[in-house]
């Protein structure tokens, strides 16, 4: 009997790990990403879009780098600068660890947000990020290309409306794949983990 | 022993009681930018027996003030609107929580924008309890 214990025991430790791995997926796997991967990370839709200064400024001049993008509007009070201060100190952290990361918000207003506003508005979170704006016909495109949804509706006389809009941060990693999504009040310290391991990352492409 | 554990919760019982709604917490972000619009939020607790709501805030500092709430639906889209009914409902014994993505108060109209560490003066106006002043105060990240 006490010969047969050791192979018994060394079957059942092989069964086991067999069940374990069967059960486990993803145990051998690298570590995942805390925001939504795409399931097919293509490469990111076009954007182009006119700073105040009248240059056109491309989400292909970031190539390099990881980028996140943001659709909101100035006249939000709440879930837009929470989103935006939530992302500098996303981009505070990974400046101290000397990463490259390219925040751009876009506006979903472009009656009320010009160039200049939305410039000044991304520039107050941090000195570094930009903001987009562009005529009523430029945002459709680009909010379509990027499957944002946004629709104003009928505010009160003081607020004259409001504008429903898509609340996720996209992210477009260093090859220039639009790679991973982030809902709204996912934590920053989540975002700073996904992009210390993109941040690894090889930059091909583009 | 039973009356000497009473003893110990009677002074507070008379703290809980002693006001009948309590603000807590109260701040705003600093405005991002020359933007015309801000936000505060707030603890409200309702230490009463009854319902009450909070119906209005009043400050100079902007020149409509609309209480509104955040949602963001399944398909990660937000919409920000005014509450049902133009009120706050404060359940009574409950304390109700004002904060980013949810409820706030909408300050609409900025004299100027919001500076860190400013003290925003706020009148608030319940339906039932008397008008309470508080500050909010001016930060970058809740408190």
């Amino acid at each position: 009997m006490k010969r047969l214990l050791l192979p018994l025991l060394a079957l059942t430790l092989v069964l086991l790990g067999a069940a374990a791995f069967l059960l486990l997926p993803g145990l051998g796997d690298p570590p995942g990403f805390k925001g939504t991967e795409l399931p097919e990370p293509g490469p990111a839709p076009a954007l182009t879009l006119a700073d105040p200064s009248g240059r056109q400024i491309s989400l292909a001049d970031f190539a390099g780098e990881v980028r996140l993008l943001y659709f909101g509007y100035t006249f939000c009070p709440d879930i837009c600068p929470t989103t935006m201060a939530d992302l500098a100190k996303v981009q505070q952290e990974v400046d101290d660890d000397g990463g490259e990361v390219q925040v751009i918000m876009i506006t979903v207003d472009p009656a009320r947000d010009t160039p200049e506003v939305m410039a000044e508005y991304a520039a107050s979170f941090h000195p570094d990020f930009i903001g987009l704006a562009g005529s009523p016909e430029e945002i459709a495109t680009v909010a379509e290309r990027w499957g944002v949804f946004y629709e104003a509706h009928e505010g009160t006389a003081a607020t004259g409306y409001l504008v429903d809009h898509t609340a996720r941060v996209f992210l477009v990693d260093k090859a220039g794949r639009y790679r991973l999504t982030y809902a709204f009040e996912t934590p920053p310290e989540d975002i700073i983990a996904d992009l210390k391991i993109l941040l690894r990352e090889r930059s091909e492409e583009e | 022993m039973k009356r000497f554990i009473l003893l110990l919760l009677l002074p507070m019982a008379l703290v809980a009681c002693g006001r009948d709604i309590e603000i807590d917490g109260a701040w705003g972000r600093v405005s991002p930018g020359a933007v015309s619009n801000g936000a505060f939020y707030m603890q409200i607790a309702n230490n009463k027996g009854e319902d009450d709501a909070l119906v209005a805030v009043q400050s100079s500092t902007c020149r409509t003030i609309e209480l509104h709430e955040s949602q963001v639906d399944e398909n990660g889209v937000m919409r920000m609107a005014p509450v049902t009914g133009g009120q706050i409902a404060l359940p009574a014994g409950e304390t109700v929580t004002l904060q980013p993505g949810g409820l706030h108060v909408m300050c609409i109209g900025l004299a100027r924008p919001l500076a860190m560490g400013q003290r925003i003066p706020l009148t608030l106006v319940f339906a039932d309890a008397e008008e309470i002043a508080v500050e909010a105060e001016i930060r970058d990240e809740a408190p």
